[in-house]
């Protein structure tokens, strides 16, 4: 489970999107990235919220007023916006994807 | 695992676990069944990946398996089963409710954060003649599932029995954790073996040398590179799946037939 910690960054930092529905998409997928792994750790700055983890895992999360955006990979070499589930859904799964590859080249 | 000389595989012990061995020892009394929970404590990754695998070991060979898994984080065995996106990612997405599906027509899997949830549902596999195992997957922290929990594992467990119902502990507990010594798990399997007296545990440790407080009957040593196939959409074929369920059954056959024998000569 996140911490209290890492509870209230998400929870401050989600205060920049306005719409409710997505605010709460934004706070699923933050949380759900931290349960990937004990390993994986939040860094806040003022725009957006990082995820940082094993052998290279990194999500950064952007909230804006009606969306949210999720860079996925080392360079943001994937790029998805999020403004209903279905976006949610494809963020999740390329970010698990991402994350067990990582966990692949750390076993190999 | 100790090296074998000649591999086994599951049909080679499959006809001493198919020789039922109840205690009842009435050729008629029930469905041919074992029970085995896949006990992975948090913080080892892979709880849906060793139960996709040895789901699916066990169904190679000839048992209807149900493969229940429960507890948060991802993913899930609909991951490694190759579901869309949006029927794995629904407990997370939609808040709760149970993902199931049927690979094969003699494996069937249900997912649900909670094992409550898998209660109200049924298998979507043709029951048949072939034994069935049920495997359980969950996760573990501290001395093991508090007794809430493991009361709703066991209930969990009754639920998809074919044969009868009641108080029915694991046949056996494979324990997967971070921790070399495992010492947190003694808790865990004195419980179980209070239900089972005979109950089987393998148990997985970094090195083959690994400490514990408890009688096992089986160190697991995780084959270099078991992990290389993390992020594919496809249950893990490695030959450590199919040596585990083999061992396994073997000591349950073996341990039931001495059940029967107790019986007989008391």
């Amino acid at each position: 489970m996140p911490t209290a910690e890492e509870t209230g960054m998400i929870e401050d930092i989600s205060g920049r999107i306005a719409n409710a529905a997505i605010k709460e998409l934004f706070v699923k997928y933050c949380r759900e990235v931290l349960l990937f792994s004990e390993d994986i750790s939040p860094e806040l700055t003022p725009f957006e919220i990082r995820f940082n983890g094993p052998s290279g895992f990194r999500a950064v999360v952007s909230p804006y007023r009606e969306l949210f955006r999720v860079s996925i990979g080392a360079a943001g070499a994937c790029d998805i916006r999020v403004s209903a589930k279905g976006g949610l859904i494809s963020a999740l799964d390329m970010s698990l994807n991402h994350f067990l590859e990582c966990i692949e080249r750390e076993d190999s | 695992m100790h090296p074998r000389r000649t591999p086994k595989e599951l049909p080679d012990v499959s006809h001493l676990f198919l020789s039922r061995s109840d205690p009842a020892g009435d050729p008629g009394s029930g469905p041919v069944e074992a029970v085995f929970w896949i006990a992975v404590e948090k913080g080892f990754l892979h709880r849906a990946f060793l139960a996709s695998g040895f789901g699916t070991a066990f169904a190679a060979n000839g048992m209807d398996v149900s493969l229940l898994e429960v507890g948060a984080g991802l993913p899930n065995v609909g991951y490694y089963f190759a579901m869309e996106p949006s029927n794995y990612l629904a407990p997370v997405v939609e808040c709760g409710g149970v993902v199931t599906g049927s690979p094969s027509a003699s494996l069937w899997f249900a997912y649900a954060h909670e094992p409550v949830s898998l209660l109200g549902i049924q298998r979507e596999f043709e029951d048949g003649e072939r034994p069935h195992v049920i495997l359980l997957s969950f996760s573990f922290s501290g001395g093991g599932p508090d007794p809430e929990l493991l009361g709703e594992l066991v209930g969990c467990t009754v639920h998809h029995l074919r044969g009868s119902r009641g108080n029915r502990w694991p046949d056996g507990v494979l324990i997967f954790g971070v921790d070399d010594s495992m010492r947190p798990a003694e808790r865990f399997i004195r419980t179980l073996r209070s239900g089972n007296g005979d109950l089987i545990v393998f148990q997985h440790s970094a090195d083959s040398a690994g400490r514990t407080d408890h009688e096992v009957d089986e160190m697991l040593t995780l084959p270099e590179g078991l992990f290389g196939s993390a992020a594919r959409r496809l249950p893990p074929s490695d030959p450590f799946f199919n040596d585990c369920a083999v061992n396994l059954l073997e000591l349950l056959s073996y341990r039931r037939k001495r059940i029967v024998s107790s019986d007989a000569n008391s």
